[in-house]
């Protein structure tokens, strides 16, 4: 495990963020889901990783989230781009038609790396897109893009 | 709606490195035990690929499915020329998959090709079933996960006064036995199939509830393909009404497949008359029962049928 490797990069990274964040990730595959919150624990993402395999369930999560935490901690979702029950896209353009989280940050997550699939992904809002099974530098490499967006959206504010 | 109770449970899943690892083995073993039989469906579906039929475009769209499914799966679990070979082949379908067509012979040849290299590189991945091998972490997970029921009874034996040590033993035996009973038995295995989700929950709990049953239910007929091809159920209830791919079209491709060709497959419809049983019969499915279906006979009529 590189688990106390990945904690010390995840406390760097947290403790460039104002606040600390929330991953809810969004996979109907139980296996599937499995393996991503094991990766997310090798990078050190340990007790901030909620799951959900059910994409009709997913705002039930949100709301309950931020009606709890929403104050404190910033929230990423991961959605995983090919599920059988309800395409990943589907479920990002009805986050980004949502009046409560069409600015939330949503990075896609699929084992495809067709292009196609990607830009797709990226004109319909996504913050960032992963192909599984992702490394740690491209992981954090999403990441960073998505706090430099964060960054500049404060900016101008 | 989610209830904070449960929410707190998914959000700290309290397992420990040990528990993270053995279950990351187990669903690598799993996996390496159902990739001959992934490949297998693949190449059953492959020559239905060919052409511009309205057929066709299924089978392109189960074979993006099949390998898809296979894709994010191989490469996590560290099987790279597998992972490899799965990149191709979507690579190979995905242009047919989006355009919702149907292939050449060339390109249907191309991924025949592939799935080939697929098979062979798969039968390298040979599950380790010796002592200490990954082949015993299900067995081990089954003997934990006994041995934390038994801690129970036996706490209860060590707390009371000897007097109560034989029936608390008589007590533990029980326990063991009927264990055993449940768990050890060959249970009939039952796949759902339904779009709609507050039925399939209700007959899942139906079904559920008998300690012979094992139930999944699917979403959809591609679902239910990719499952059983998986799973291996001894009996299939379909939905007759369903968007996209519809029962008895799915009755087809179960038909099709060697290794659901023999499985009973029984629909559920709400339209059905009588006289409608023949025709049912004469696609291939062994009965129907009627929607809505009776909570406290669904049970027994599925038995019938097994």
């Amino acid at each position: 495990m590189q688990a106390r490797d990945g904690k010390k990069r995840e406390e760097d990274y947290m403790n460039n963020m104002t606040a600390p964040m929330t991953i809810v990730m969004l996979d109907d595959n139980q296996d599937g889901l499995f393996l991503t919150k094991r990766r997310l624990r090798q990078e050190g993402f340990v007790n901030n990783v909620i799951s959900e395999k059910d994409p009709a369930r997913l705002f039930d999560l949100l709301d309950m989230i931020s009606s709890t935490e929403g104050a404190r901690r910033s929230m990423i979702i991961l959605l995983d781009l090919n599920m059988p029950e309800a395409n990943g896209i589907e479920v990002l353009q009805k986050i980004r038609k949502s009046n409560r989280y069409k600015d939330a940050t949503v990075l896609m997550l699929s084992s495809s790396d067709d292009e196609a699939d990607i830009m797709d992904a990226l004109d319909e809002g996504a913050d960032g897109y992963i192909v599984k099974p992702f490394r740690s530098d491209e992981f954090f490499a999403a990441l960073s893009n998505v706090k430099s967006v964060r960054y500049q959206l404060v900016q101008a504010q | 709606m989610i209830s904070a109770t449960e929410a707190t449970m998914v959000y700290d899943d309290g397992l420990t490195d040990e528990q993270v690892e053995a279950r990351f083995e187990e669903i690598k073993l799993r996996f390496a035990r159902s990739l001959p039989e992934r490949i297998e469906t693949c190449r059953q579906v492959l020559p239905a690929m060919c052409g511009s039929t309205p057929s066709a475009i299924e089978a392109v769209q189960t074979i993006y499915q099949l390998v898809h499914a296979m894709c994010g799966m191989a490469g996590t679990v560290g099987f790279t020329d597998v992972a490899r070979l799965v990149r191709q082949a979507t690579s190979a379908i995905a242009d047919a998959h989006r355009a919702k067509r149907g292939m050449s012979e060339a390109e249907c040849a191309n991924v025949g090709a592939i799935i080939e290299n697929l098979r062979i590189s798969a039968t390298r991945i040979v599950p380790d079933p010796a002592p200490g091998g990954s082949g015993d972490i299900c067995m081990a997970a089954s003997m934990r996960n006994t041995g934390q029921r038994l801690q129970e009874p036996l706490a209860h034996r060590s707390s009371t006064p000897d007097t109560g040590v034989h029936q608390d033993h008589a007590a533990a035996a029980m326990r063991i036995l009927e264990l055993f009973r449940t768990e050890g038995m060959a249970k009939t295995r039952i796949l759902y199939i339904d779009d709609e989700e507050c039925i399939r929950e209700i007959a899942h709990f139906l079904l559920a509830r008998e300690p012979d049953f094992d139930v999944r239910h699917c979403a959809s007929g591609l679902m239910g393909l990719v499952e059983s091809v998986n799973w291996h159920p001894d009996i299939i209830l379909l939905d007759v009404v369903m968007p996209e791919l519809d029962g008895p079209h799915t009755l087809q491709i179960f038909k099709a497949i060697q290794d659901t060709a023999d499985v009973p497959v029984v629909f559920l419809t709400a339209r059905f008359e009588p006289e409608d049983l023949d025709e049912y019969r004469s696609i291939g499915a062994a009965g129907v029962i009627k929607k809505p279906f009776v909570p406290t006979k669904l049970a027994s009529q599925v038995r019938s049928f097994v």
